[in-house]
């Protein structure tokens, strides 16, 4: 009797178990993802796609939750503060995870402390670019020009701080000039002066400057390993292989989030990410899709880290 | 020929039945959205971008088109009856609009908003059909040096042309000047007067500020006097402008349509700085400057004009070369991007039906809105006339609604209650607003543009006098500037706005 007890027993406490083994990858309720961007930018476009995608293989409602301000700073805060069940998420890049950290003596999170990476949704690449009427053809001609007119080498970037503003540091540095470095207020601003001639070099994203007019932009080179569009080089085939420069748009979790819940989002956004329909309109805002597990989530993050923190530090960029 | 062939495409988008339906809705959100403080073509149009997923593309940008310039059509509404301008555009509206309805003029400072917004839909319309490629590029003749005169320009008019005190005018350009400095300095890209609050890093919201200054301290305002406003009763008659009314307004109809056309090209520019601009225009170029501000007829026809005529060829830099001039038309974008569209010189040759049956819905879109406003202003005005007891808190209600859907924050609320209170001393001390917003405004943008211009210069002040546009703007600001300083002049000025 004793033993039979004592065998229900265990028979129980297992299956609690296992029980607990299953619901420990239950989502509960609806699923949101933050975006700290206003609704209808680039992340909060790939942000809505994938949700779209998830909402179908989760079986579970997935909302995208807009939380501007501050740069992505305020969205970041407050996903830190959510439960960390799974059912925050947060959409986050090289600006909010690479440089924040360094440019801001009082950052209200910590990337690594705070929150893990779930996927990578979307890669994108910087490109340099000139006026319509700019004699300038390819990048040697450029760094050419640059080290002929010292005086006049001025670059324009959608924001001081950001990453083109750096990546345009790099350019400056293989000429060994440094360049006036003037920001605009965003993307829109920066091509108004590029094709209206008002600035000499733009250095941006490239889905930011290929939206635009193409034939009034002439975009020099991308910085990929490989081509964004057939008839636009890359900075290595142009001979600077050192000047290089990926970003991307990641979604993390609040770092308590369990693994179990972590690896299953994953997987759902790796689906979703690559359902070809998204990958068709993901490539035509000119970014590319990209779905990543966790660690290799990490290992990007890492590498960047490593490429940028050393430029964002020898320029004595600071926030405040 | 061309022209004609293009626009029957666009008619025949335009008037299918599916997009006619969405352009009556896109109109009527549009006004609903105007009419309701707080509640702007922004807020909008972002909590609807997710539902535009499931129209065809087309159908998608025609309602949002609509929402956007029918905002502009009910922003004057709540401005001339309550003196809460439902849109930022419909700010200056409220200066003359509100004065009108409380002369018992109400339904002709209605009819006039509605019928030169009308006539400035129309007009611009058509300077969207037929000039929408080559107008694009004169606003690239703009560098940081004619951008940074023409603020100059700005500012100093706004000072001459303040009524009352200089001095208080002065003061409030220059208190709306650091105001704008709050937030990050898009030239170094560091926090300024920010205390370590990250809702600052962004500086004040425009919103905020204005929602705060106007709505929300006219309503402490009125609640201080037990002052009973009753002009929504009774005396909403008279929709029919006299013969002396349109004679006077028709030329500042004409002359608002033309200032908003040419300002909502410009990058930057839109329905807000053309309703200001073509008031301040309206003024100086007035033979009795003085009525401006007691309910003058051409005060209200002008800016309402202006912001009308400005939000439609907005659309140019969009439509034309991709790039969205202001907040409204960069969700405009953000939506055709949802559908896969870059927005951009692409889009007249690979979706001409799209290109073109935006524009002629934009025609028919105004049509509907003079056809359905002026009757439906009754049922705007009864929404309005409830007791001050329900009707304030339903605004502020809907403000802070309104508020809370700019960034998804309360801290916005929060900024707006206490630019209420600032409103309030402001109001105590005499001191009047609008300056302070138009510095707000320009402030920013005049030093970002000035640092631009030193820093390509490599700090040459030169750049600022050797660019003929920019030193044309210089000379008109100085000769201003002269004018007021002459003590006949300041004289004849002082004794007009006593006089008003």
């Amino acid at each position: 009797m004793r033993r039979l007890c004592a065998g229900l027993l265990v028979a129980a406490v297992v299956g609690l178990l296992g029980s607990a083994e299953l619901s420990a990858q239950e989502i509960k309720g609806p699923i949101k993802i933050v975006v700290p961007y206003p609704a209808g930018g680039g992340s909060d476009v790939a942000a809505r796609l994938v949700a779209d995608k998830m909402k179908d293989s989760l079986g579970q409602p997935v909302i995208v939750e807009n939380k501007p301000g501050a740069g992505g700073r305020i969205g970041t805060e407050y996903a830190k503060g959510q439960p960390a069940d799974g059912a925050t998420m947060l959409v986050v890049n090289p600006a909010l995870f690479v440089v924040a950290p360094v440019v801001f003596s009082k950052l209200a999170y910590d990337p690594d402390a705070d929150f893990a990476p779930v996927s990578l949704i979307t890669t994108y690449q910087f490109c340099v670019s000139v006026p319509p009427g700019s004699a300038v053809k390819d990048v040697p001609g450029l760094i050419d020009w640059i080290k002929k007119n010292p005086n006049q080498a001025n670059y324009g970037s959608p924001a001081a701080g950001s990453l083109p503003h750096f990546f345009g540091l790099m350019i400056g540095r293989a000429a060994g000039v440094e360049m006036v470095h003037s920001s605009y207020n965003g993307s829109g601003p920066l091509v108004t002066a590029l094709i209206g001639n008002q600035i000499p070099i733009g250095v941006d994203a490239y889905d930011a400057q290929s939206a635009y007019h193409p034939e009034k932009i002439r975009i020099l080179a991308t910085a990929g390993t490989a081509r964004k569009r057939p008839d636009i080089p890359t900075f290595k085939e142009q001979g600077y292989p050192d000047i290089e420069g990926t970003g991307w748009n990641g979604i993390v979790v609040p770092a308590k989030t369990p693994k179990p819940v972590i690896d299953k989002l994953s997987a759902a956004i790796v689906t979703a990410v690559r359902s070809p329909d998204v990958v068709e309109k993901i490539q035509g805002l000119g970014n590319d899709a990209v779905g990543t597990s966790p660690e290799e989530f990490a290992a990007v993050l890492k590498k960047d880290r490593e490429r940028w923190v050393p430029i964002i530090k020898a320029s004595g960029f600071k926030a405040e | 020929m061309e022209l004609l062939s293009n626009l029957a495409l666009g008619f025949q988008t335009a008037v299918s039945p599916l997009n006619l339906l969405y352009c009556l809705v896109g109109a009527l959100i549009g006004t609903l959205i105007g009419v309701l403080p707080g509640i702007g073509p922004v807020q909008t149009i972002a909590i609807l971008l997710p539902t535009t997923f499931a129209l065809p593309p087309v159908s998608a940008l025609i309602m949002l088109a609509g929402i956007y310039y029918g905002a502009q059509y009910g922003g004057s509404t709540t401005s001339i009856l309550v003196n809460v301008p439902g849109e930022a555009s419909a700010v200056v509206t409220c200066i003359d609009g509100h004065q009108m309805a409380r002369q018992g003029r109400a339904g002709a400072a209605l009819s006039i908003a509605a019928l030169g917004s009308f006539a400035a839909g129309t007009f611009a319309t058509f300077v969207l059909a037929v000039l929408a490629v080559p107008l694009s590029e004169f606003a690239f003749k703009f560098g940081p040096a004619e951008y940074f005169s023409l603020m100059v320009f700005g500012l100093i008019g706004s000072v001459v042309l303040a009524s009352g005190s200089m001095l208080k005018a002065v003061g409030m350009i220059v208190l709306g000047l650091l105001l704008g400095m709050i937030g990050t300095d898009v030239t170094s890209g560091a926090h300024r007067f920010t205390f370590g609050i990250p809702e600052l890093a962004d500086g004040i919201g425009f919103v905020s500020l204005a929602m705060g200054l106007f709505g929300i301290c006219d309503i402490i305002n009125s609640l201080e006097k037990r002052e009973t406003r009753d002009i929504l009763k009774g005396r909403l008659t008279g929709f029919w402008l006299s013969r002396s009314d349109i004679r006077a307004s028709a030329p500042a109809v004409l002359r608002g349509t033309l200032c908003g056309s040419l300002l909502g090209i410009l990058p930057g520019g839109g329905a807000i700085l053309s309703s200001f601009t073509a008031y301040m225009l309206e003024k100086k170029s007035s033979r009795s400057p003085e009525s401006f501000g007691q309910g003058n007829i051409c005060g209200v026809a002008a800016p309402e004009s202006a912001n009308n005529a400005a939000a439609q060829t907005s659309f140019i830099p969009l439509l034309t070369l991709g790039i969205p001039p202001n907040v409204v038309l960069a969700m405009m974008a953000g939506a055709m991007m949802i559908h896969g569209i870059q927005p951009g010189p692409r889009v007249i040759a690979s979706n001409p039906e799209l290109f073109w049956g935006v524009i002629v819905s934009m025609w028919v879109g105004n049509l509907i809105l003079v056809l359905l406003n002026l009757p439906l202003v009754g049922l705007w005005v009864r929404l309005l006339s409830v007791p001050f007891r329900l009707l304030y808190p339903a605004i502020l209600l809907f403000c802070c609604i309104g508020l809370y859907s700019v960034n998804n924050n309360t801290f916005d609320i929060g900024l707006t209650a206490l630019c209420g209170l600032l409103g309030y001393v402001f109001h105590k001390l005499e001191c009047e607003p609008a300056p302070l917003i138009l510095g707000f405004i320009l402030g920013p943008m005049m030093e970002e543009n000035l640092r631009r211009g030193m820093l390509l210069s490599r700090g040459d002040p030169a750049v600022f006098f050797t660019r003929p546009l920019s030193l044309a703007f210089l000379l008109m600001a100085a000769v201003l500037l002269i004018l007021v300083a002459l003590p006949s002049i300041r004289r004849s000025r002082e004794s007009a706005f006593k006089e008003g």
